[in-house]
């Protein structure tokens, strides 16, 4: 709270000591007979409240008591007991629908090469790096067959067989 | 709300990643010598259904398998690594399990202690990749990896 809103509120109660509540009112200004309408407007409230605020006794508290607790207790609910709990159908259809939703999802995701009818990713050459300076490695792709096609790689006579 | 947890998890259970390689797979390399043949042999069974591409791209019409060797991926991410002997030939590959099928590959071929190429490549299912070779007898040697 702001000094002033606290300043304000202990002057409207009267809390103030004599010389802060002289400082305070000499610092309202031109707004003083304002503040002082409002501070009266104030205990007027509160005096009537003082005056009106207690309840009647009330002669049988414990039977008014009991009776609206009875009261609760036999009023029926808005929703009735059986409706609250999700029916199994519903449950059973959500779980069928959630699956066909997931099945569709496989199926595009993993595309009609999952059964091995049709690749869904090439084969890819990433790097090729040649272990001498006279061999070229340069890689060939056609369809989805990949060739590294190795050149300057010395012949081999037939009698080496590999 | 209760059904719309339950169809979440549905979705969450059906979509995983995961889901995307359920069997384990086998990375297929092979040493193969092509040749023009008057009568070539059929294609053998890892290469027929590449057949009629493979004989236009690599020019021959013959391939026949020298040496194979197959490896089934655990398909857990770690790195495999092993070798394809040959004589004078030898393919060394480190193979690490990728998403949706795929491989990646660090490939060094050697010619008995000399390395002639080292290789960084994906390597994915029906997608095969072939090096092509040197010159051997009246064809040419060629190495193939692919997944089945």
């Amino acid at each position: 709270m702001e000094p002033f809103e606290e300043n304000y509120t202990a002057w409207v109660d009267g809390l103030l000591p004599p010389t802060e509540a002289a400082a305070f009112e000499a610092g309202l200004g031109p707004r003083r007979a304002e503040a002082e309408r409002e501070r009266e407007a104030w205990r007027a409230t509160s005096e009537l409240l003082r005056r009106h605020a207690a309840a009647p006794p009330m002669p049988n508290a414990e039977f008014f008591r009991h009776a609206l607790l009875r009261q609760i207790e036999v009023t029926p609910s808005a929703v009735p007991a059986g409706e609250r709990r999700v029916p199994f159908w519903r449950l059973f259809w959500a779980s069928a629908a959630c699956a066909g939703v997931a099945v569709l999802v496989s199926l595009s995701l993993l595309g009609p090469g999952a059964g091995g009818s049709a690749p869904q990713f090439q084969a890819q050459i990433l790097e090729a790096r040649p272990g001498d300076p006279a061999i070229s490695a340069i890689p060939v792709r056609r369809g989805n067959l990949t060739v590294l096609w190795l050149d300057g790689l010395e012949y081999l006579p037939a009698e080496g067989r590999p | 709300m209760r059904a719309w947890l339950l169809a979440l998890l549905t979705i969450a259970l059906y979509a995983a990643p995961g889901g995307a390689r359920a069997e384990s797979e086998v990375v297929w390399t092979a040493l193969i010598y092509a040749t023009n043949e008057a009568n070539p042999a059929p294609m053998p069974k890892p290469l027929a259904a590449f057949g009629d591409k493979l004989e236009s791209l690599l020019g021959y019409n013959q391939l026949r398998i020298l040496s194979e060797h197959r490896r089934t991926m655990d398909g857990g991410g770690a790195a495999e690594r092993w070798l394809l002997p040959g004589k004078p030939f030898c393919l060394s590959v480190q193979s690490t399990a990728l998403p949706d099928h795929q491989y990646l590959l660090a490939l060094q071929l050697f010619q008995e202690k000399r390395l002639l190429v080292k290789t960084e490549a994906k390597l994915a299912r029906n997608s095969p990749i072939f090096f092509r070779g040197p010159l051997y007898g009246r064809g040419q040697l060629v190495i193939a990896l692919a997944v089945e």
